[in-house]
């Protein structure tokens, strides 16, 4: 028999970062949601464990939580600094990944706090970053124009755009429930699907 | 609390401090990278504005700041047969003499409001428009950004008692964006209001 693996998976990890893959719609913005996402997973759980060794009284589960909200706001401000087009086209939610960040924790924290949870907070945005860009407007990387003066279009893969339903947040949840499907149908080793425990 | 938590070394009062100063750290953290990033934030945005200003009146040139002298216009009457409000205007000088105004007006689209921005010469011909904001639909509304259906204004004086300036669906001569006749009547409406400020108008 396979490994169960823990209660609820990967399903709670890709429905964690469903809010901060509706912010982007384009290969390039999930990258950013990616960065913010994993970045604050593999920063703030060291951190807080380090700070928690140390002084016993941060010894509480809302430590983390409290480095990985100043760990967004930060880089939240920075971004907005440096690449202000970008931030815009995120919109003001970015500081999301602080809920997505909550739920990676609460779901990867018994055998594996760290690695399971960012694998899948840089997979699942950059996956639904890419195919909602590639899907809604028909090309990769069409949005260089927010990071650099010359911009250019792209890489056109499709003359026209195929489904551009794939650029509206809702487009978002159709590739969430491929990705959901995705240990039914991936070889052994994957993790299981979860109606295994039901 | 139980005061022998945490080894038994450090009372209840101890626990607070520590986590109260944690705290606090991490919103002086937060609150230092705010004041050491907002200056430059804003004016990093300031001369992209700018820029993106002097793209829009291209190829008339301007040497005032243009967002020190914005005029509010939204208290103004709507034009008759003109379904768009005025936003502001901002008038574009060089040499202290006026060449130009950029106006803002909005007019309902298919799914919200159209923000339209249009600079004018100073004798009314269009030298660029661009969308300030909408929420139109995807491949539809939308195209009205992505086309270049707006560019067809360009170096042309709109007129808004000429019934030849009207979309073909209502009788003129302006071809509306397929699928999208609301979206483009809200853009060309906005743009007619625009085109009704006078020059004196955006002088403070």
């Amino acid at each position: 028999m396979r490994r169960r693996p823990t209660p609820s998976g990967w399903t709670t990890t890709v429905f964690a970062m469903a809010p901060l893959c509706m912010l982007s719609d384009s290969a390039l913005t999930g990258l950013v949601v990616a960065f913010i996402a994993t970045s604050t997973l593999l920063v703030s759980l060291p951190l807080s464990k380090l700070v928690a060794a140390r002084w016993s009284a941060l010894r509480l589960p809302g430590t983390s939580l409290m480095v990985a909200a100043t760990w967004v706001s930060v880089l939240d401000l920075l971004l907005h600094w440096m690449a202000p087009e970008l931030r815009g086209a995120l919109g003001p939610y970015a500081p999301l990944a602080v809920g997505s960040f909550a739920l990676l924790v609460a779901t990867g924290r018994e055998h594996d706090p760290i690695a399971e949870p960012s694998r899948a907070a840089l997979a699942v945005p950059l996956i639904t970053g890419v195919l909602r860009e590639l899907l809604g407007t028909g090309r990769l990387l069409g949005d260089l124009g927010l990071i650099t003066p010359e911009g250019g279009n792209g890489w056109i893969l499709f003359p026209s755009a195929p489904l551009p339903l794939f650029t509206l947040p809702a487009g978002t949840l159709l590739i969430l429930a491929l990705l959901l499907l995705a240990p039914a149908v991936a070889p052994r080793g994957a993790p299981v699907a979860d109606n295994n425990n039901t | 609390m139980d005061p022998t938590a945490g080894g038994g070394q450090l009372s209840t009062d101890t626990h607070r401090v520590v986590a109260l100063g944690f705290g606090l750290t991490l919103a002086a953290v937060v609150f230092i990278a705010q004041a050491l990033l907002v200056e430059p934030t804003r004016e990093r945005e300031r001369r992209a504005a700018l820029r993106e200003l002097a793209a829009l009146a291209d190829p008339v040139a301007f040497d005032n700041d243009p967002f020190a002298a914005v005029q509010d216009l939204s208290t103004r009457a709507p034009l008759p047969g003109l379904n768009a409000t005025l936003v502001q205007a901002m008038p574009l000088r060089a040499g202290g003499r006026q060449v130009g105004v950029v106006v803002d007006a909005r007019a309902r689209g298919y799914v919200d409001d159209v923000v339209l921005r249009v600079a004018f010469a100073t004798e009314g011909r269009v030298l660029g428009t661009q969308v300030l904001t909408q929420r139109e639909t995807a491949g539809l509304g939308r195209r009205l950004v992505e086309s270049n259906w707006l560019a067809q204004f360009d170096a042309r004086t709109p007129h808004s008692e000429d019934p030849r300036w009207r979309v073909r669906r209502d009788g003129g001569e302006v071809d509306q964006l397929t699928g999208a006749t609301t979206t483009s009547r809200a853009a060309l409406h906005a743009l007619l209001l625009a085109a009704s400020v006078e020059l004196t108008d955006a002088t403070p």
